[in-house]
């Protein structure tokens, strides 16, 4: 595969030769998951009470994965000089191997927290965020929705801060959480808070998740006291703020979904090469053949499509800026991808028939992800409403 | 200090040269209107043969052609130079000959064909003289191009040609077509190919136009009976003609590349346009549609960019131009039924040149690209087998002499 074109083996994240910076950390980042949760690992820790080895994240922290988005002067950094590029090339290694954590949402916390956290935040919190010993992660949807800002989380001022009570959905990894980033309505304003997971008043639901790789759960809060210095942001910052992490996150989930769809689909090709029918490998028919090429073009506009997004959302993290035009392409990069994955699922699994419907073979732990990877921060359908928002309608 | 006479002191001065001929001789571009492809008339096209023939006398046509040919014996940069000063001026448009005469034809007869041949044409061409067009498909030939039937048979010094060829853009106006002949028939398909340069005014040539769904001329069939051609009017070698067909590909590649691919960043102007004249901008699932519109439009130039970036660095197998291909194909129709949809009724009953009748004309326009060089199928088989590398189809014409094929696939 690819032998006449060595160019389309090129990371979705960035179409070209990696620096010298980026391959080392590529490379690293390939033996980290291979020597600590390859599938067969990942598998039994899915089916086991932790959904990931104790010291996982603790691991990747030393290899940069919770402070792409922090800045230097934070104790944050990156390689290259956008961390949203080393994130999303992360996230993509990551989804090859449908690695367990928190990645994203933490990811999003720790550029939230960088950008508008208060003085604790950042000499507490953050260090601990970047040197993987402090969970935070990014608990957004309110009930029946998997978004924000609908009001799920209700505050109302008091003397020294405010109560917070209410409930978020579809929360990632909140057993493991230290802390949760959430959007409440304070006194009619949207504002965003860090909350203490263990504050008096914070219960987390376990649920079950499609993604068996991942832990889901439902936040409830009743009458929980934060201070000022939870606060992140104020309501003047909070609108853009929250549609800044919606962009990050949708970067990186859509990074993510294509590393797993490259792989799958790489599966499928050998398969299609392997797997003997009527005399000869059915990968010679051409109603198999028409399928991959068909496969072949959507991950290639998927791959095409997560490189606009990081690049023109990069720009905007390097300006400090949310700008529309940016926005507009993360939003056309997770509708495109969330729907493109869905086909390319479909048809790899069509090319594997019986075997692409066991619990042994691997194809549904990439069908699980790129689900709830399309589902959470943003349908495809809510991307394209906020296109069409974002471009003046 | 007096500067030396460096290449950008050189380019400039020309480029300053070709200001002041073009702001003299040339008429700015807003002052007329060019007309749709496929409706030139026989007038509009003699004008331009003037106009080519005024710039060729100047010394402004073939700028990068040797000067034996006829041409100016400058570089690419100085053609760069003078293309640039022209835009936003009226140079010489022939519709779709412009492209397959000097975007195709003259690089093809540069690389490929012999001395006397391009001593005897590429003045001509650039005189406004000669315009080209192809002569590849035929009735019983499309995808299958080498499968070509029209056969040319030696006959003293001359080659006699007869057979019928299809989709040809422009033949109507053309002087001479590249044309593929068989001339051998008891070879292997491809090794009996021979191009020749075929004079589409001569005895025996008859261009009949055919109108597309969309109710334009732009193709026509040619029937060519007992059309005498010189022997010195071969194109590469007799016999040679699948390497010929190769070198053409590749120059009629890139004069199909368009400009610099950018991000659209405005929302689907003309989905917009169509919602807002129906009032629907408020409906959500037009807002769907036009939004589906613009991620297509989005990805698809997202794809423009990191493909051709991708072929540029690896200076690539080429292959990688049917991903391109199949993005057109299967999105053109995609994108025209959307704009159908957000239309409506705008698309099914219009005034001349509304927003609905650009809509129903790009509605039927929209399945071009799925058929036209190069069919949806064809491109995939191009990705499975070349890219991905999936085993090749079983090849049952193999080895065999042509003749034995035809005979043989009679009997499947």
């Amino acid at each position: 595969m690819y032998e006449n074109d060595p160019g389309l083996r090129a990371p979705a994240v960035i179409g070209g030769e990696l620096s010298a910076e980026l391959a080392l950390l590529r490379d690293s980042t390939v033996d980290f998951i291979d020597e600590v949760c390859p599938l067969p690992r990942l598998r039994e820790y899915a089916a086991g009470p932790t959904p990931m080895p104790p010291d996982y994240l603790r691991r990747a922290a030393e290899l940069g994965w919770f402070s792409m988005l922090v800045p230097d002067e934070y104790g944050g950094g990156c390689v290259s000089d956008d961390g949203l590029v080393d994130a999303a090339l992360l996230a993509e290694l990551r989804g090859a191997q449908v690695q367990p954590g928190p990645f994203v949402p933490m990811n999003v916390v720790a550029h939230a927290l960088g950008r508008r956290g208060s003085d604790r935040h950042i000499a507490e919190v953050l260090p601990a965020i970047v040197a993987g010993q402090h969970v935070a992660v990014w608990a957004l949807s309110d009930p029946e929705s998997t978004l924000a800002g609908r009001g799920g989380v209700i505050g109302n001022a008091v003397d020294d801060g405010c109560r917070l009570t209410g409930t978020k959905a579809v929360v990632q990894d909140p057993q493991a959480a230290d802390s949760f980033l959430l959007d409440a309505v304070v006194d009619g304003q949207l504002r965003q808070v860090l909350l203490d997971a263990h504050a008096n008043g914070v219960v987390v639901r376990p649920l079950e998740s499609l993604d068996i790789s991942l832990r889901m759960g439902r936040l409830e809060i009743d009458g929980v006291h934060v201070a000022e210095d939870d606060f992140v942001g104020t309501a003047a910052t909070t609108p853009a703020d929250l549609s800044t992490q919606i962009d990050v996150a949708a970067v990186l989930c859509v990074a993510e979904t294509v590393g797993g769809m490259n792989r799958l689909f790489e599966m499928t090709v050998q398969y299609a090469k392997d797997r003997i029918a009527f005399g000869r490998p059915i990968g010679s028919f051409q109603a198999v053949k028409h399928q991959l090429a068909d496969l072949s073009l959507l991950l290639e506009m998927s791959k095409a499509s997560v490189e606009a997004a990081v690049n023109a959302v990069a720009a905007d993290l390097r300006e400090a800026r949310t700008s529309g035009t940016a926005s507009m392409i993360a939003s056309t990069a997770k509708a495109f991808v969330g729907d493109a994955a869905n086909q390319i699922s479909q048809g790899c699994f069509q090319v594997f028939g019986g075997i692409g419907f066991t619990w042994e073979h691997d194809l549904h732990l990439y069908l699980r992800r790129a689900s709830v990877n399309e589902a959470l921060y943003g349908t495809p359908t809510w991307h394209r409403e906020r296109i069409v928002r974002l471009g003046g309608q | 200090m007096t500067a030396m006479a460096t290449p950008q002191a050189d380019l400039d001065r020309y480029r300053a040269r070709a200001r002041e001929w073009i702001t003299a001789h040339l008429e700015p571009a807003a002052a007329k209107v060019t007309p749709g492809r496929g409706a030139e008339t026989a007038e509009h096209i003699s004008a331009q043969r003037e106009l080519q023939r005024s710039l060729y006398e100047a010394g402004w046509a073939g700028i990068d052609v040797p000067a034996e040919y006829g041409g100016q014996g400058l570089t690419p940069e100085h053609a760069a130079a003078f293309a640039d000063e022209a835009r936003g001026y009226l140079l010489p448009d022939f519709g779709i000959l412009s492209l397959v005469t000097f975007g195709i034809a003259l690089p093809t007869i540069l690389a490929a064909c012999s001395e006397s041949f391009k001593l005897r044409h590429v003045p001509r061409i650039l005189a406004g003289q000669e315009l080209w067009c192809q002569l590849l498909s035929e009735p019983g030939a499309g995808s299958d191009l080498a499968g070509i039937h029209t056969k040319a048979t030696p006959h003293g010094d001359t080659w006699i040609v007869n057979g019928t060829k299809v989709w040809s853009s422009g033949a109507s106006f053309a002087d001479f077509g590249l044309c593929i002949t068989r001339t051998d028939w008891d070879v292997p398909k491809h090794d009996g190919l021979t191009w020749i340069a075929l004079p589409l005014k001569a005895d025996g040539s008859t261009v009949r136009p055919i109108r597309e769904i969309n109710g334009g001329w732009e193709f026509c069939e040619v029937f060519l009976d007992d059309v005498v051609v010189d022997v010195d009017e071969v194109m590469g070698g007799v016999n040679e003609g699948w390497a010929f067909t190769h070198t053409m590909l590749v120059f009629e590649r890139g004069a199909l590349r368009g400009g610099r691919t950018e991000l659209p960043t405005v929302l689907a102007p003309d989905l917009v346009e169509l919602a807002a004249q129906r009032n629907r901008l408020g409906d959500s699932h037009v807002r769907q549609l036009i939004a589906t519109g613009h991620v297509y439009d989005v990805v698809r130039a997202a794809l423009v960019i990191r493909l051709e970036a991708v072929m540029r660095a690896a200076a690539g197998s080429g292959n990688l131009a049917s991903y391109l291909k199949l993005a057109k194909g299967i999105y053109d129709p995609l994108r025209a039924r959307i704009a159908m949809e957000v239309a409506g009724g705008l698309a099914v009953a219009f005034e001349p040149d509304s927003a609905g009748a650009v809509t129903s004309t790009n509605f039927l326009n929209g399945r071009v690209q799925s058929i036209a060089g190069g069919s949806n199928e064809m491109q995939r088989n191009g990705i499975a087998e070349k890219i991905l590398g999936l085993p090749r189809e079983t090849n049952v014409e193999k080895g065999k002499p042509f003749r034995q094929v035809l005979a043989d696939a009679r009997k499947w």
